[in-house]
C-alpha cells in the first residue's frame, strides 16, 4: 500500500536498503570465503560449479580407492616375495638331497622338509587382507586352495575364480590389478607350475627315485624364472597404481584450483567492499540528517 | 581494474540521482563526468586478466555485470524521463492549440506579425 | 452613505473569502503528506467595478483549483504496476532460490555425489555387505533429497496461492472503496471538487495499481469505470464487480462477477495478482517439470544399468533400486524399494562376483544423460534457471524502483504541496486581511460618525 513519505525519503530508503544489501553480501563474503554462495549470484556458473565439486569429490573417492588397492597390491608382492624365497629353499634342499652320498632314509626327511614348504607357499596362496583372499580372483570371500597332508595330491584344485575386476583410474579408465593364485602357483604349463614342481621333487625324494630326483631338478629353474616373473607383475601393478595415485593428486589440485575460481572471494576485495559498503551507509545517514527540515513556517511568529 | 569499474559506476549513479529529479540542470552536471568515464569503458576491454588469476577474473566478471546493471537502470530513466516529458508537452501543446485529425497536437501558431520598417 | 455601506459590505465579505483562502491553505498543508492528496488553489475574482453606475467591486471566491494532472497520475499508476509485478516475483523466487545448494555439501548434489561414490567403493569390494548397505542407504539420500527439493517448491507455491488470495481481497476491496466515492459523485456532483475525496480516490487507484493491471474511464457524472486488463468491468459506476480466484486445478483460475475465467487478461500483464498468476501457472510448474523430468531420468538410467548386471547369486536383478510415480510426480515420490543388499547387482553377467556393474555405476557420474548434460550438471542447469529469473526479477525491481521515484518526483513538483509556497501564501493573505480588518474598522467608525450625525 501507498506510503506517506514523500518521494525523496521514499528514495533514500531505497538507497540505505541497497547499501545495506550490498554491507550483508560484503560480510558473508568475508565470513564464508565465497563470492558465489547462491544460485542468483552467478547463474551462468552454477552447472559447471556443481559438476567441479561432483568431479572433484568422485577423484577423492578414486584415490581412497587406490589407497586400498594398494595396500593388496603390496602384501601381493610381499606374499610373491615369500614365495620366491621359498621356492629358492626348495630348489637347495633338492640339490641337497639329489647327491650320490644321501641314504633313502636322508632322502625322506628332505622330503618331508620339500612338503612343509609346499604347505607355507598355500598358506601364501591363501594371503588375507581385510577379509579379501587377494588371490581368489572375483571369489575374494574364498580360500584358493586346502592342504591335506594325508591325500596323496595333497593340494586341492583352484577352488577360487577368474579376476576380472578391475580399478577405476582418475582420468575416467579402469585397469586390472591382481592375478590369481592358479595364474601364480598352478599354471596349467609345467613350467609354471610351482605346487607340482615341489610335489614332483617330494615324490622323487621319498621313492629314492634318482632319474626323477634328476628330472623334479631339471624343471625347477624353468618354474624359478616363471615365479620371479610373477613378481615382477606385480611390481608393473604396483607401479600403475602408483602412476594413478599420482595423476589423482595433480588433478585434484587442478580441480581444487578451478573451484576456487568459480566461487571464492578475494579476501581482501571482499573487505574493502564491506569497508566501502560501511563507509557508503554512513555517507547517506549523515547526508541525510544534514538535509534542511525547514520550511518558512518554522520562521513565522 | 576493478578500480576502475568502480569509478565508472559512481559516475552512473550521480547520473541515476541526477535522473529522478525533473530538473534538466543536474543532468546537464553529470555529463562531464559520463564523457570521462566513456575512454574508461574502452580502457576496460584492454585490460583483461590473464588466465593465471582466476579469483581476479572472478570478481572483475561480476563487477562487470553490476556495471551493465546500472547502464540499464540509467538508459531506462532516460527513456522513461524523456517519454514522460515529451508526452506532457504533447498535452500542454494540445492544451493551447487543440488536436489534429491524427490525434497529434496542432501546431502552434503566431496570433499576428510583427514587421519593422527602418 | 451608500458607498460607506456598500465598502462595509464589500469588506467583510472580502474577510470571508480570505477565511476561504485561509482554510485552503491549512487543508494544504494538513494534506501534505496524505497519500493521493495534490495541492488545492482557490481562486479569486475580481467583482465589476464602477461607481458611477453603482458597482461596488470586490472580491468573490472563485472555484477552488485542483492542481492534478492525470497524465502524471497515470504515468505513475504506470510505474507502480510494473514495480508491483517486480517485488512480487523477487519476494517468491527469493524462497525458492534456498533449495538449489551451491555449495555442493548438500541438497541433491551432495546426494549424488555420495551415491556415486559409494559405487565406486563397492567396486572395490563388491562382495562386502557392508558396502552394498551403504550403496542402499546412499540410494535412499538421493530419492530424499529430491523428495524434499519437489516438497519445497510445492511449498512456495502453496505460499503463492495464499497471496493470491489476499491479493483477490485486496482488489475486491479496494474496488469497493471506489464504488463508493463514486456514490458520493453520483449523489452530489459538487463532491467531485472535494479535495479530500479526490485524494481518497486516487490513493485507491494507485494502491490498485500495484496490484493488477487495469484501464480507467471518467464519466460525465464524474464517476470512474475500472476493466482489469483492459476489458473485465471491476467498478462501473457506483457498483463494484467482485472477482474470484478457483483453486479447484493446480492452475490459478481469476473468474469474474459472472463465473467467467479472465486469468488470461491478468497473467503476468502487471501488478503483483499478474505475477503471482504467471508464477503458479508458468513459473514453478516448469521449475517441477524440470526436477520431474531430472529424477524420472536418474532413476530409470539407474535401474537399466543395474539390470543389465548380476547379484550376489549371479543372477539377474529382480527388483529395481528406485521407484517413483510419474503422475504425482517423479521428484516428489522418488524411493527406494524393498531390495537388499544381496540383490544389488554390481557384477557383469559371466562374472559373477565381479565389480564391471559397480565401476558402469560409478562412471554414470559423468555420462552424459538427456540434453547431453550429466545429472549434476541438468540439476546445475536448474539452478541456474532459478538464479537468472530471481537475479532478472531483482533488477527490474531496483530499475522500476527507480522509474516510480521518477513519476512520483515530477508530479510531486507539479502538483504536491510545498510548505514554503504555502507559508509564503499564508503570509501573503495574512496582511490582505489585516489591512481589510483596519479598513472594516475604519469604516465602521466613520459609519457610526453619519449615524451620528443624522440623529
Amino acid at each position: 500500500m501507498l506510503s506517506s513519505l514523500n518521494p525523496s525519503a521514499q528514495q533514500f530508503l531505497n538507497n540505505l536498503n541497497t547499501v545495506m544489501d550490498l554491507m550483508a553480501r560484503a560480510q558473508q563474503e568475508v565470513s564464508s570465503g565465497l563470492k558465489v554462495s547462491q544460485v542468483s549470484d552467478a547463474p551462468d556458473s552454477i552447472s559447471l560449479l556443481l559438476q567441479t565439486h561432483a568431479n572433484l569429490s568422485s577423484t577423492g573417492q578414486t584415490l581412497a580407492n587406490l589407497g586400498r588397492v594398494k595396500t593388496e597390491v603390496d602384501s601381493g608382492e610381499k606374499a610373491l616375495e615369500g614365495a620366491v624365497s621359498l621356492l629358492e629353499q626348495a630348489r637347495t634342499l633338492g640339490a641337497q638331497g639329489a647327491t650320490g652320498t644321501q641314504t633313502a632314509a636322508q632322502r625322506t626327511a628332505i622330503a618331508q622338509q620339500l612338503d612343509n614348504i609346499l604347505q607355507q607357499m598355500v598358506a601364501l596362496a591363501g594371503t588375507n587382507v581385510e577379509g579379501r583372499y587377494i588371490f581368489s580372483g572375483d571369489s575374494d570371500q574364498q580360500v584358493p586352495y586346502t592342504y591335506n597332508a594325508a591325500l596323496v595330491n595333497p593340494v586341492s584344485a583352484y577352488l577360487g575364480s577368474a579376476s576380472t575386476r578391475l580399478v577405476q583410474h582418475p582420468n575416467g579408465t579402469t585397469f586390472s590389478v591382481a592375478l590369481t593364485a592358479q595364474q601364480i602357483f598352478d599354471s596349467a604349463t609345467p613350467a609354471g607350475n610351482v605346487f607340482a614342481a615341489i610335489e614332483n621333487l617330494s615324490a622323487a625324494l621319498k621313492a629314492n627315485n634318482d632319474p626323477a630326483i634328476q628330472a623334479a631338478m631339471g624343471a625347477m629353474p624353468a618354474v624359478d624364472d616363471y615365479l620371479n616373473g610373477q613378481l615382477a607383475s606385480y611390481g608393473v601393478i604396483q607401479n600403475k597404481v602408483a602412476d594413478a595415485t599420482s595423476f589423482g593428486q595433480t588433478l585434484q589440485l587442478r580441480l581444487q584450483t578451478e573451484l576456487s575460481g568459480l566461487q571464492d572471494a578475494d579476501p581482501t576485495q571482499a573487505i574493502l567492499q564491506m569497508t566501502q559498503a560501511q563507509t557508503q551507509e554512513q555517507a547517506a545517514l549523515q547526508s541525510e540528517a544534514r538535509l534542511p527540515r525547514t520550511t518558512l513556517f518554522d520562521y513565522l511568529g | 581494474m576493478l578500480a576502475r569499474i568502480q569509478s565508472i559506476r559512481r559516475r552512473l549513479d550521480a547520473l541515476r540521482i541526477a535522473l529522478l529529479s525533473p530538473s534538466s540542470e543536474e543532468i546537464v552536471n553529470c555529463l562531464p563526468a559520463l564523457e570521462e568515464a566513456v575512454p574508461s569503458c574502452h580502457q576496460l576491454e584492454l585490460e583483461l586478466p590473464d588466465d593465471s588469476d582466476p579469483l581476479a577474473r572472478l570478481e572483475i566478471r561480476i563487477a562487470l555485470h553490476a556495471l551493465q546493471s546500472d547502464l540499464q537502470i540509467a538508459g531506462r530513466l532516460i527513456e522513461h524521463g524523456a517519454a514522460l516529458h515529451q508526452g506532457w508537452a504533447m498535452l500542454l501543446a494540445a492544451a493551447v492549440g487543440g488536436y489534429v485529425a491524427t490525434g497529434a497536437p496542432a501546431p502552434l501558431t503566431a496570433g499576428g506579425t510583427v514587421s519593422l520598417e527602418g | 452613505m451608500g458607498n460607506l455601506f456598500s465598502a462595509l459590505l464589500n469588506s467583510a465579505n472580502a474577510l470571508q473569502v480570505y477565511g476561504r483562502v485561509f482554510s485552503t491553505i491549512q487543508n494544504n498543508v494538513t494534506n501534505a503528506s496524505t497519500p493521493g492528496y495534490v495541492k488545492q488553489d482557490q481562486s479569486l475574482v475580481a467583482m465589476p467595478f464602477n461607481p458611477a453606475v453603482g458597482l461596488g467591486g470586490g472580491v468573490q471566491a472563485g472555484p477552488l483549483l485542483s492542481m492534478r494532472s492525470e497524465y502524471l497520475e497515470q504515468a505513475v499508476r504506470n510505474q507502480q504496476q510494473l514495480l508491483g509485478s517486480a517485488q512480487q516475483k523477487t519476494a517468491d523466487l527469493a524462497q525458492v532460490q534456498p533449495l538449489f545448494d551451491t555449495s555442493g555439501n548438500s541438497g541433491i548434489p551432495n546426494a549424488l555425489n555420495e551415491f556415486f561414490n559409494n559405487f565406486s567403493q563397492l567396486s572395490v569390494s563388491p562382495s562386502s555387505q557392508v558396502s552394498r548397505q551403504n550403496v542402499i542407504d546412499a540410494a535412499g539420500q538421493v530419492a530424499q533429497a529430491f523428495n524434499q527439493n519437489a516438497a519445497g517448491i510445492m511449498l512456495v507455491s502453496a505460499n503463492v496461492v495464499n497471496q493470491t488470495r489476499e491479493a483477490v481481497t485486496t482488489v475486491n476491496q479496494l474496488a469497493s472503496q471506489l464504488a463508493e466515492i463514486n456514490q458520493h459523485f453520483r449523489a452530489n456532483s459538487a463532491s467531485t471538487q472535494d479535495a479530500g475525496l479526490d485524494a481518497r480516490l486516487h490513493a485507491v487507484l494507485e494502491n490498485l495499481s500495484q496490484v493488477a493491471n487495469y484501464s480507467l474511464i471518467r464519466s460525465q457524472d464524474g464517476t470512474y469505470s475500472v476493466y482489469l486488463g483492459g476489458q473485465t468491468p471491476l467498478v462501473v459506476g457506483d457498483r463494484s464487480f467482485p472477482i474470484t480466484a478457483d483453486f479447484s486445478t493446480p492452475q490459478t483460475i481469476i473468474r469474474n462477477a459472472q463465473g467467467n475465467d479472465i486469468t488470461a487478461q491478468l497473467d503476468n500483464t502487471g501488478g503483483s495478482l499478474g505475477a503471482l498468476i504467471e508464477e503458479n501457472n508458468t513459473t514453478l510448474p516448469g521449475y517441477k517439470t524440470t526436477l520431474d523430468t531430472l529424477a524420472k531420468n536418474f532413476a530409470d538410467t539407474v535401474n537399466t544399468t543395474l539390470s543389465q548386471g548380476v547379484d550376489n547369486s549371479g543372477n539377474p536383478p529382480a527388483v529395481n533400486l528406485f521407484t517413483y510415480n510419474a503422475v504425482a510426480g517423479a521428484a516428489y515420490t522418488l524411493a527406494v524399494t524393498n531390495i537388499t543388499p544381496n540383490d544389488i547387482a554390481a557384477a557383469l553377467p559371466g562374472a559373477p562376483g565381479g565389480n564391471g556393474n559397480a565401476i558402469a555405476m560409478a562412471q554414470l557420474a559423468n555420462a552424459p544423460a538427456a540434453g547431453g548434460f550429466t545429472v549434476t550438471q541438468a540439476y546445475g542447469n536448474l539452478g541456474g534457471q532459478v538464479g537468472r529469473d530471481l537475479a532478472n526479477a531483482q533488477q527490474d525491481k531496483t530499475v522500476q524502483q527507480n522509474l516510480v521515484t521518477q513519476a512520483q518526483q515530477l508530479r510531486a513538483t507539479s502538483t504536491g504541496v510545498s510548505l514554503d509556497e504555502e507559508a509564503a501564501k499564508l503570509l501573503q493573505f495574512q496582511q490582505a486581511y489585516q489591512a481589510v480588518g483596519k479598513l472594516v474598522g475604519v469604516l465602521d467608525g466613520l459609519t457610526q460618525t453619519v449615524i451620528n450625525m443624522v440623529k
